[in-house]
This record gives structure tokens, C-alpha cells and sequence, in this order.
């Protein structure tokens, strides 16, 4: 082989290791289905990710720079909002919903718990320009981010280009978000053979397949469809859910089906945080006519505690990262 | 020869001459301009200005809409797209009012074919840049879907806060889709001047009482199908 030869061979050897640093295949396990969302049309791109993650954290997307994404949905809590029943806003604003917690959106269709939003790139307009959430607007944001040098640069190594527009910030949230993959329960590490439910967990295991199966679907643990699960209209929100969106009425009260995963980590539970505990979310399915004894109850409990993910909580990529200015 | 089919044959032949004389050929000056001409009671509109339709004063604060898939029609056969597949009107920004596209090798044509809105493909795929990116007002946070069409101003008239309207029609999903596809025949020329005429709109809006039209519902859709009225060939 010539030197010359050699030396082309090691240029496209390089190049071809730097197009493997910028493009990410999003990591799932075997046992997860295919993901909704289109990654043939819209690859994963490590300067991108980068890009919406610092952004998820920057209060510089609310009115008053006091909010973040992340102030509602924090890693820790598997990007809920724990011990709040409703989600915060800025000067102090309560709203009327509880901030649901954030993973394994790329197998998600439609969002928000009465699904109104259509595509993930979307989602981020409706905190942005919600009065009792962020209370600015998309043109607000792009002025505001289009004066820092420090984020043009961003932009330039994620777009390749220096004007910051609606369209990039929305993409770059999307890319951090479709990231935040939660596959690393003990459920999860027992189905690729790695562990094994205890004699309780596995009990449990049986009684949430022949009970809640339906909606709450595994692996993901949601069919993510809507349903009127028999919760009561909390009459000092009146919130009828998907009706609104919708405009029908078989639609009332009808929210979207949460995961089950991260329960630990992401209580109060239910689209207006009514319940605390999952006894409580279990008192009330008995309630609504699917038959447990108490110990039944315990043994699925311990089933859903199989489904906490610490590694995906604890995730240092998911975390904090600041614009270096 | 048959007199059946001598008299057919002479109706057809006169029919393409008509055809034929009546289509708009482009291949001399190959390129066509067209201009979007909203009014009030014959009058063009400027923004913050007086305008009069019937008995009814007001002035127009905003107008936009998107205008998407436009394109040149010989009777049912398609002759060529002109410029981009989704365009973004807005009376305050001159420049938008303007189309133009460089033609080629392009045969006659009789009528000019477009929608008012975003098909409902567009609408679940995500965010686009350009005329499509939602920092120009015309997407709706709270609800995905964009704006195909919004009217605002204020008048006298209005028994509203500050006197304002603010009509924002809007919809992808059956049965309140607002898209709204518009036919218009024209006649030779390589300039086309499309007039909107607002004062249908603005009849139905003082007529029904409908100031505030801010979400996709059966309101919306009847306000929509206004749409394939208000445009017109300019002469």
C-alpha cells in the first residue's frame, strides 16, 4: 500500500469517527417496541442534544428568567414535579394540572394529559406562552436567545447556522427530550435475564397483567391512549380533560394514560395530583370495581417499585448543564 | 359525412379555440407575477387606516393568512406549482403580497388553484422554519395547529373591550377543518392580481355578533367557507 494511499485511508477513517460522534442512535432494549417517533427524517445529533439540554435548564425561556423547564420537571423526579399537585409558574402562579413526568417520549404520539399537542416539537410552545407557566412567547424567547453570543455559537455547531429561529429552539428541546429513555428497571434488567422478581414481586407481577395490563401496558407501561379512569370532577378546577380538545362529549374526563414507571420518584399521582400515595390510587381502583385484598394490593405495590429507574434519575448525561458564557 | 358527427365535431373544435384563445400562455415572457390585494369597500388596505364597508367603520390591525399549494390549472390538468408550497401573507410586510415564479416550458393554463391554510400533513410534523416557524403568531401554544387565517382590528361598533376583533380561524381535524381550496378561471395576462375582499367577512362578523373567534370549532368552519367567496381575478 502506498503512503498516499494511507494517508486517505486515515483522513476517511477520521471522518467517519466524527459523523459517529454527532449522530446518537437512541439506546433501547430488545424487549422495547419501535419508537413512534421518526428518527429516519429527524436523526439524533450529540451538538443538538447538547444544545436542548441547556436550554431545558435556562430560565431564559420565561418571562422573568425565573422558570426552566427543568423546574417543573426535574431529573431527580424523573422530570416531574414531586410533592406538587399542580404544576408552578412564574410570580408564583398555580396551575391546574400536575407536571407529568418526562421519559420515553419518542413513543409517544400525542402530549400533554389531554393530548392537545400533536408532535414533541410542539409541546414547548404551550409552557412558553402560558400565562401561569412561563408567560412569555416564541418570538420573545428567539430576540431574547438572538443576543447571546454564547447560544449563537451553539446554534451555529448544532444548525450550522447563527440565526436562532422558533423552529431550532423547538428541535433542539426535542432532541434533549427524546434522549431521557427510561430502560433500566429491575423489570427491565429481569426481562433481559439479568435479575429476578422476589416471590412478592412476582405475585404482583401476575395480579398488574390480569388487572391493569390493559392500559398501563408493558414495557412501556402506558398504551398512552385516554381514559376516564372514575376520578370524581375536582369541581375548583372543572379540568374535563380531552373534551376540550376534542369537543365531543363521550370525551369528558377522559386524560391521557400515565407510566407507571419512576412511581417513587414522581408522586402526587393522577392529572390534578390528588392522591399521595399508591394505596390511595389502589383504594381507589378497588372503588371502581377491580377486585384486590389488602395483600394483593401489597404484592402489586411491590411489583411497581420494581419499575423504579434509578440509573435513568441518576443519569449525569440528563442532568444540570450551564451555557458557558 | 354523418351531420351528427360533423356538428359534434365543429362544437369541439370550437371549444379548444375557445380553450385556446381564453388560456394564458407563458411561454414568450416565461415568468408570472401575482399580487394579493386585500380590501375593504373597494379600497386597498393599509394598516391603522379608516375603511368603510357598507355602514360599518373600522380599521385592520393585523391580517394574515397562509395561501399554500398554489398553482396554475389548464380545466382540470395541472400546469405548474408556483413559488413555495406554503406562503404566509401578512398585510404589514408588503414584500408577502408579492408571488412571482419563473416558468418554463409551460403550456396554457385557464385557472389558478390554492388553498387558504396548512393540509392537515404539515399540520402533525413537527415544527418548520421559514414561513411556517410559529414565532409569527399564526400557531396556536395552547393546541397544536396553525392559524390559517386571522383578522384583526378595531371599530366603533364592536361591543368589545377597546372596541377590538380578533378573528382567528383555525382547524386540521374533520369535522372542523378550515382549509379551503379556491378555484379562480383567469384570463390572459402574465400578471395576476388577486383580491381578497374582506367585507364578506366583516358582514358575517358584525351579522352574527362574532368577535372573538380564537379556536378550531363549528364557528370557525362557517367562517371558513366564507374563503372560496372573498377571492376574486382582479380586472
Amino acid at each position: 500500500m502506498t503512503s498516499k494511499a494511507i494517508v486517505l485511508l486515515t483522513f476517511m477513517f477520521g471522518l467517519m469517527s466524527f459523523t459517529d460522534i454527532k449522530d446518537i442512535r437512541l439506546p433501547y432494549p430488545a424487549h422495547f417496541p419501535h419508537p413512534t417517533f421518526d428518527f429516519q427524517k429527524t436523526p439524533l445529533d450529540s451538538t443538538k442534544i447538547l444544545l436542548g439540554r441547556i436550554l431545558f435548564y435556562d430560565p431564559i425561556l420565561s418571562k422573568d428568567n425565573s422558570i426552566s423547564c427543568a423546574s417543573c420537571h426535574s431529573p431527580y423526579n424523573a422530570f416531574a414535579h414531586t410533592d406538587h399537585d399542580l404544576s408552578h409558574g412564574i410570580f408564583d402562579a398555580i396551575g391546574t394540572r400536575n407536571a407529568p413526568a418526562l421519559f420515553n417520549l419518542a413513543w409517544q404520539k400525542e402530549f400533554m394529559w389531554d393530548g392537545a399537542i400533536n408532535h414533541i416539537d410542539m409541546q414547548a410552545l404551550a409552557p412558553i406562552s402560558h400565562p401561569g407557566e412561563m408567560g412569555s412567547s416564541i418570538n420573545e424567547v428567539v430576540s431574547t436567545l438572538n443576543e447571546s453570543n454564547a447560544y449563537k455559537d451553539l446554534f451555529q455547531k448544532a444548525f450550522g447556522e447563527k440565526t436562532i429561529t422558533g423552529a431550532k429552539v423547538l428541535k433542539a428541546l426535542t432532541q434533549f427530550q427524546l434522549t431521557l429513555v427510561s430502560a433500566n428497571a429491575k423489570y427491565d434488567k429481569v426481562k433481559i435475564g439479568e435479575d429476578s422478581f422476589t416471590l412478592q414481586e412476582n405475585n404482583g407481577y401476575l395480579l398488574f397483567k390480569k388487572n391493569c395490563n390493559t392500559c398501563h401496558q408493558e414495557p412501556l407501561f402506558s398504551n398512552y391512549q385516554f381514559a376516564n379512569n372514575g376520578l370524581p370532577v375536582d369541581t375548583t378546577l372543572n379540568d374535563f380533560g380531552r373534551w376540550r380538545v376534542t369537543g365531543q362529549s363521550k370525551d369528558s374526563l377522559h386524560f391521557k394514560i400515565p407510566s407507571l414507571r419512576n412511581l417513587s420518584y414522581s408522586y402526587p399521582y393522577m392529572h390534578d395530583g390528588r392522591f399521595k400515595t399508591l394505596r390511595e390510587v389502589l383504594n381507589h381502583y378497588t372503588e371502581q370495581k377491580i377486585p384486590l385484598t389488602s395483600n394483593e394490593k401489597a404484592d402489586i405495590i411491590s411489583f411497581l417499585l420494581t419499575l423504579n429507574d434509578a440509573d435513568f434519575v441518576f443519569d449525569k448525561n440528563n442532568k444540570y448543564y450551564k451555557i458557558k458564557e | 359525412m354523418n351531420p351528427y358527427l360533423s356538428a359534434f365535431l365543429m362544437k369541439t373544435a370550437i371549444f379548444h379555440l375557445f380553450i385556446l384563445f381564453t388560456s394564458v400562455t407563458l411561454d414568450a415572457q416565461k415568468a408570472l407575477s401575482i399580487s394579493l390585494v386585500p380590501t375593504i369597500g373597494n379600497a386597498s388596505i393599509v394598516l391603522d387606516s379608516t375603511y368603510q364597508s357598507g355602514d360599518i367603520s373600522l380599521s385592520i390591525s393585523n391580517l394574515k393568512f397562509y395561501i399554500s399549494e398554489l398553482a396554475l390549472f389548464n380545466n382540470d390538468t395541472f400546469v405548474a406549482s408556483v413559488g413555495k408550497k406554503h406562503h404566509l401573507f401578512d398585510v404589514g410586510l408588503p414584500i408577502s403580497g408579492l408571488l412571482s415564479q419563473e416558468m418554463t416550458e409551460t403550456g396554457p393554463f385557464n385557472n389558478i388553484r390554492f388553498n387558504i391554510g396548512i393540509d392537515s400533513l404539515t399540520h402533525s410534523a413537527g415544527a418548520f422554519e421559514g414561513d411556517l416557524d410559529p414565532i409569527h403568531g399564526m400557531y396556536w401554544s395552547w393546541q397544536s395547529g396553525y392559524i390559517h387565517f386571522k383578522l384583526e382590528g378595531t371599530s366603533p361598533a364592536c361591543p368589545t373591550r377597546q372596541n377590538k376583533f380578533q378573528i382567528h380561524v383555525g382547524g386540521y381535524q374533520a369535522p372542523n377543518n378550515t382549509i379551503r381550496t379556491i378555484t379562480l378561471p383567469v384570463v390572459a395576462s402574465s400578471t395576476l392580481n388577486i383580491e381578497i375582499v374582506l367585507d364578506k367577512i366583516i358582514q358575517r362578523m358584525f351579522g352574527r355578533q362574532l368577535f372573538q373567534m380564537m379556536s378550531p370549532g363549528p364557528t370557525a368552519v362557517t367562517m371558513a367557507d366564507l374563503f372560496p367567496q372573498i377571492f376574486q381575478i382582479r380586472k
